[in-house]
């Protein structure tokens, strides 16, 4: 198994820290892609995702310019796409988790996440693939 | 939430936040120390409660926390760039996670957190220092809850 895997998040300091964790993680990933809006996460999307040779995991955070997470998610839910979406957001109130869920984010992930809970969380995603 | 448990309610999110990500403990907390200023960010905050909320420390506190937060090797310097992107990156999980957790009864948003230059004025509000082992951080956060109690 190889995985692709996609962080969208308009702080390069956190993408940073995620594509860290991950690499660190011993997860077989090939391919780290990296988006600064929502906007230019649908692009990565149309670009490195299909059928043959599918993104394993979105990580996506919320609060972002042009286009923020969560219209990022709505717009993935109206497409043919399934691709597991992990959010990483400081907003953890109970309303923005179940919303969150309800438009199809597999998990959510607090800020702050020590590496292990990212590296929990798509090894979570994967064993139920 | 009260005004007057607000100083624990932040210690905590602080403790949590630079242990959790930045690999820091905090020694203790004062409401007065000598901090230098050398890098300043400022987080602005709207919803429920509004306010703002402003860092501070000296660079080799900010240079720490950028080589702690990218898992640094010795002798790896994050670049300038770098520490004040992550700095930015501490001032926005921290605003959001003292929000999230203790006033977790509405919706809030954050502004994209704003280096600040030097020698810029403060804010006034509820002031505390945050020693580490080699330095201190300066907090700064005023705010208030609209239809709420403080």
């Amino acid at each position: 198994m190889s995985l692709r895997i996609l962080i969208v998040d308009d702080s390069p300091a956190m993408r940073a820290y995620v594509r860290r964790t991950l690499q660190m993680a011993g997860l077989p990933i090939t391919s780290i892609y990296e988006a600064g809006n929502g906007e230019e996460g649908l692009a990565a999307v149309g670009r490195e995702h299909s059928r043959e040779n599918p993104l394993d995991v979105i990580f996506t955070d919320l609060n972002m310019p042009v286009m923020n997470g969560e219209e990022m998610v709505l717009k993935l839910k109206e497409t043919e796409y399934d691709i597991p979406i992990l959010v990483i957001s400081t907003d953890a109130t109970q309303s923005r988790v179940f919303r969150l869920r309800e438009l199809g984010a597999r998990g959510y992930i607090s800020k702050p996440c020590p590496p292990e809970m990212i590296r929990w969380k798509v090894e979570q995603i994967l064993g139920k693939q | 939430m009260e005004k007057e448990t607000t100083p624990a309610a932040m210690l905590e999110t602080v403790r949590d936040v630079l242990n959790t990500m930045f690999f820091l403990d905090v020694e203790e907390e004062r409401e007065n120390a000598c901090c230098a200023k050398d890098l300043n960010v400022k987080v602005n905050f709207a919803g429920e409660s509004c306010g703002e909320m402003h860092l501070a420390m000296p660079r080799h506190i900010a240079e720490q926390l950028a080589a702690n937060f990218l898992g640094s090797t010795p002798g790896e310097t994050p670049s300038e760039k770098q520490i004040e992107e992550i700095v930015q990156e501490l001032g926005n999980i921290l605003c959001g996670a003292f929000l999230s957790r203790h006033d977790s009864t509405g919706l809030f948003n954050l502004s994209s957190p704003e280096i600040l230059p030097p020698g810029s004025l403060a804010i006034t509000g509820m002031k505390r220092y945050y020693v580490l082992e080699d330095g201190c951080i300066e907090l700064i956060l005023d705010w208030e809850k609209i239809n709420g109690q403080l």
